[in-house]
């Protein structure tokens, strides 16, 4: 049983598409889409404006009905058995942290961490506990009682991810939490990011227009094509981990980046 | 030094104006150019403003208004934010009862004060129902609109948060709607001592918009003019309630430290 289980990919996202159909017409916007992640593993995705990123992963959390194939996360299908049991199960155990950090300014923070609990009923004092927790975990110890408005962007997005890993989520699903970040921010955030997944075990999706981002974070980087859009290539990244921002200097990082890079450039017009 | 500077002009402009314009109002009354009968100069009013509010029968008769005016408010605030809730999350209930709201919101309502004196009586009761009527229309509307633009983003979130229906609506579109339903208020509050005086006027035997009417019969005019201040400073009063009341409700958005 156990060994079936590692065999099992945590996520199978399985020939997954998506079109729009709206009074204007029709948009194909994801052709296919087939990826797999291991537990614990850490999938970069990378993509031009408009192919689809955003949607995939709505599709993988239940927000969006594909229009083709399905997902599955721990062996529990999305989109196939909606309504029973086991379809729950498979989004109950994920979370998002989106572009903009979508804090609530009615709430103080420790109330924004723990609102994914207190949706679920968790009792008050436990899941302020937990808030405190996630306060440290991600730096910010000592700003449990500040107002979302006092915060910094860098701070507000580490808020967002503190808030989604509330609940303790087997599958973070991350849509560009790091886009409006100046770029040393976004360095100190990487390695934090790096930090947290290591502390938690949990499986990553993360979508990114950041190659080196991308590379860095990532244990496999996917690039997909323009729209409608299909996985265009898959690189492994074998750089050693805890990885360093020096690391980015190393010829093996740099190759990488430019063969991504040749992906992107090599897109049919 | 600028800033100083401006700060200062600040309070001693105002102040100019308004002595320019007790100035000249003196002027034209002491002058004779008009008769004091029609506008008393001010000194007058200011003594009959004092020796009203020194009077504990007109005490009673701005309780009565301030009861009118705030049972008015209250009941438009309970169900305006109700029905307008209630119509923003349940598109039958819209359907069925908004055209109707906006019919009768194109009636002149105060037309339909006669109505309410004889349906509910003399007493203070149909002043609270016209006070009411008057106040409704803001805060409904503003409530409806306020939950409907809800940020989709912000829904987005607690949708991916698996939050219930009932959820969404107490911790995001009832807080996030909150400061446009008090500017609904601010409106509202206006209105409803417009109801509770216009009600006073044609059919009352107590509060202010009575006296109002006994003083002009008496040809009192300064007092009449007495009342009007009250009435101005109870309008002052009740506004900043409802300020107070942003401060207190929604300290978190911008319209809380930018008001007054
Ligand atoms: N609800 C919708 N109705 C119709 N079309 C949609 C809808 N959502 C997305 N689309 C279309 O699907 C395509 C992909 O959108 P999506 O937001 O997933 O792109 P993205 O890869 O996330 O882009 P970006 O990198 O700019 O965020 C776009 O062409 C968009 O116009
Ligand atoms: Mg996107």
């Amino acid at each position: 049983m156990r060994a079936q289980s590692e065999l099992q990919p945590e996520l199978l996202v399985d020939n997954i598409g998506k079109t729009f159909e709206s009074a204007a017409g029709s948009v194909k916007a994801i052709d296919r889409i087939d990826i797999s992640a291991k537990a614990g593993e850490f999938i970069s995705v990378l993509g031009p404006s408009g192919c689809g990123k955003t949607t995939l992963l709505r599709m993988i959390g239940g927000l969006e009905r594909p229009t083709q194939g399905d997902v599955s996360i721990g062996g529990h299908s999305v989109w196939k058995s909606r309504g029973d049991k086991t379809a729950g199960e498979a989004v109950r155990s994920l979370a998002f942290a989106f572009q903009d950090s979508r804090l609530f300014p009615w709430f103080s923070i420790e109330d924004n961490i723990a609102l994914p609990l207190r949706l679920r009923g968790e009792p008050k004092d436990k899941r302020l506990a937990r808030a405190r927790e996630l306060c440290a975990l991600v730096g910010l110890q000592g700003f449990e009682k500040a107002q979302p408005r006092q915060l910094s962007g860098g701070m507000r997005q580490r808020v967002s991810l503190a808030r989604a890993l509330a609940i303790d989520p087997r599958l973070v699903l991350l849509d560009e939490p790091f886009g409006a970040l100046d770029a040393m921010t976004r360095d100190q955030m990487n390695l934090e990011l790096q930090r947290i997944c290591k502390a938690t075990g949990a499986t990553v999706l993360l979508i990114t227009h950041s190659i080196a981002e991308a590379v860095f974070l990532g244990d496999k980087v996917v690039v997909l094509s323009p729209r409608p859009s299909h996985v265009h290539a898959v690189h492994e990244v074998h750089l050693p981990r805890p990885r360093t921002i020096a690391m980015q200097e190393t010829p093996e990082f740099q190759n990488l980046v430019r063969a991504i890079r040749s992906d992107i450039a090599g897109y049919p017009a | 030094m600028k800033r100083n500077s401006e700060t200062i002009l600040r309070i001693v402009l105002p102040l100019a104006t308004l002595a320019l314009f007790f100035g000249a109002w003196s002027y034209y009354v002491h002058g004779a150019t008009i008769s004091p009968f029609i506008l008393p100069p001010p000194e007058k009013i200011g003594r009959a403003f004092l020796t009203q509010i020194a009077d504990p029968g007109v005490w009673r008769h701005i309780q009565v208004t301030l009861t009118e005016t705030l049972g008015g408010f209250f009941s438009a605030l309970i169900a305006g934010i109700t029905l307008g809730a209630l119509m923003a999350k349940l598109p039958p209930v819209e359907w069925a009862f908004k055209p109707f709201i906006i019919a009768l919101q194109l009636i002149p309502k105060v037309a339909l004060a006669p109505l309410f004196i004889l349906w509910f009586g003399f007493g203070l009761e149909s002043k609270i129902v016209i006070s009411g009527v008057l106040a409704f229309f803001p805060i409904f509307a503003n409530t409806l609109v306020a939950i409907k633009s809800t940020d989709a983003g912000d829904r987005e979130v607690f949708a991916s948060m698996r939050a219930t229906p009932l959820q969404s609506f107490l911790l995001l579109e009832l807080p996030s709607a909150l400061p446009v339903i008090l500017t609904g208020a601010e409106v509202a509050i206006v209105l409803a001592i417009i109801g509770a005086i216009v009600g006073e006027f044609i059919g009352g035997n107590a509060g202010l918009g009575y006296l109002a009417v006994v003083r002009l019969q008496e040809l009192q005019v300064d007092q009449l003019f007495g009342v009007i201040l009250i009435l101005a400073l109870i309008g002052l009063l009740l506004y900043g309630g409802v300020a107070v009341l942003r401060r207190i409700l929604v300290p978190w958005h911008q319209s809380a430290a930018t008001q007054m």
